[in-house]
């Protein structure tokens, strides 16, 4: 067979191409038990988070996850929705995990709210593809920490160059306009649905 | 060209740079230089890539066909970039998410394939691994220094550790490629400079 032949290129690069997708196929399954833990716990700790319940580990976060946190799963047109609930100071909070269009990508995280949909308890990102430095600061500990405990006068938030807390507005952040535009969309989207949720949730 | 292990490190790391002198992997430089625990990942990352590529490709050189030598070397390339992010997504699941898709772009990294095709498609294998090895530690050096300034000018910190006091107000164009864009242009200036003095002694 001639080393520079059609048939000898053809053979050679079908067995290479076999042999590496064979070996990638192989090191993707020892890994996907431990990526798909990593993957739980990521959404465990952003729960965890958005209800300001505290932990202080890995092994801690799951207890704390499994005694406190109850999965309600709602049927919303032929698909499962899970709302997180739990007990703060006698009041039931929700959570829902939130998936909308951000400035270059999805933006994922979750948004826990009260029963009566009068306050904002917690927001936690999970995944974004924003701008290092600008539209992903809303990943930082200073823009996630506004809605903590923000009061929400007519069910919605405003992100807006210097907010009056008192109002639902939060402060967006500086230099990234449209990611803090798009945010605000995601949100107020966010908690339209979990109004709905929450009358489903009472029937 | 003289291929002893000593002469390859000296020249990867300094006379043939390949970031500086060669201006190879500019993209990667610009895009993931913001901190440094971002930068050493992902030039690890680079390091091991470019030595097993080299190792791979000097290993077959004599089996593949010279018509699709570049996709092949691509598929090699591919091959151990994949096995990274796999093991990074396993074992670092948060540098991983905030390397986001730059480990994948390695693959798109010039150092790489011009390495294998400059060195590993005519050298034996220990040494063409030893070529990707220090190619991709220079690259790495001359890419710590450009995320040292921008991490400390564009965050105050070094490696997530706060060194600046907090009243320093962030120059914020540390945190997008153009400032890397010019970090790299004074350093080549720099290297340029310190090469011909070297020469003229």
């Amino acid at each position: 067979m001639r080393k520079d032949g059609i048939l000898y290129t053809v053979i050679f690069t079908f067995i290479i191409t076999l042999l590496i997708v064979g070996i990638l196929a192989f090191v993707n399954e020892l890994t996907k038990k431990t990526v798909q833990t990593n993957n739980e716990i990521v959404l465990k700790r952003a729960v965890l988070n958005t209800f300001k319940i505290k932990y202080s580990d890995n092994n801690d976060l799951l207890l704390k996850y499994n005694t406190e946190i109850k999965e309600n799963i709602l049927k919303i047109d032929n698909e499962e929705v899970i709302l997180y609930s739990t007990e703060i100071d006698h009041i039931t909070n929700y959570a829902l995990i939130f998936s909308g269009s951000g400035l270059w990508g999805t933006i994922n995280g979750v948004l826990a709210v009260d029963e009566y949909l009068s306050n904002i308890t917690g927001m936690e990102i999970i995944s974004h593809n924003e701008t290092p430095g600008l539209g992903g600061r809303i990943d930082e500990p200073f823009f996630k920490n506004q809605f903590t405990d923000l009061y929400i006068p007519g069910n919605s938030i405003s992100i807006v160059s210097s907010g009056n807390r008192d109002n639902g507005e939060i402060d967006a952040i500086s230099g990234a306009t449209l990611t803090s535009k798009l945010f605000e969309k995601i949100i107020n989207n966010t908690l339209l649905k979990l109004k709905d949720y929450l009358e489903l949730l009472d029937e | 060209m003289n291929n002893k292990p000593l002469t390859v490190l000296k020249n990867n790391l300094w006379y043939e740079n390949p970031v500086l002198i060669q201006v190879l992997g500019i993209c990667s430089a610009l895009a993931v230089t913001n901190t440094l625990i971002n930068t050493s990942i992902m030039t690890v990352g680079v390091v091991f890539v470019t030595g097993f590529t080299n190792l791979t490709v000097s290993i077959f050189k004599n089996l593949i066909p010279k018509k699709v030598r570049m996709i092949i070397q691509t598929l090699f390339i591919a091959f151990y970039v994949i096995l990274v992010d796999i093991v990074l997504h396993a074992f670092l699941p948060d540098i991983s998410r905030s390397l986001g898709p730059y480990v994948g772009l390695i693959i798109t990294n010039c150092i790489i394939m011009g390495r294998a095709e400059a060195f590993a498609g005519s050298n034996p294998p220990i040494i063409s691994w030893w070529d990707g090895i220090t190619s991709g530690a220079g690259y790495m050096f001359i890419l710590l220094i450009i995320a040292f300034f921008r991490e400390l000018l564009g965050f105050g910190t070094l490696f997530g550790i706060r060194v600046l006091p907090l009243n320093f107000i962030n120059w914020t164009i540390m945190l997008t490629p153009p400032s890397a864009f010019f970090i790299l242009g004074i350093l080549i200036w720099i290297f340029k400079i310190l090469k011909i003095k070297g020469e003229k002694t």
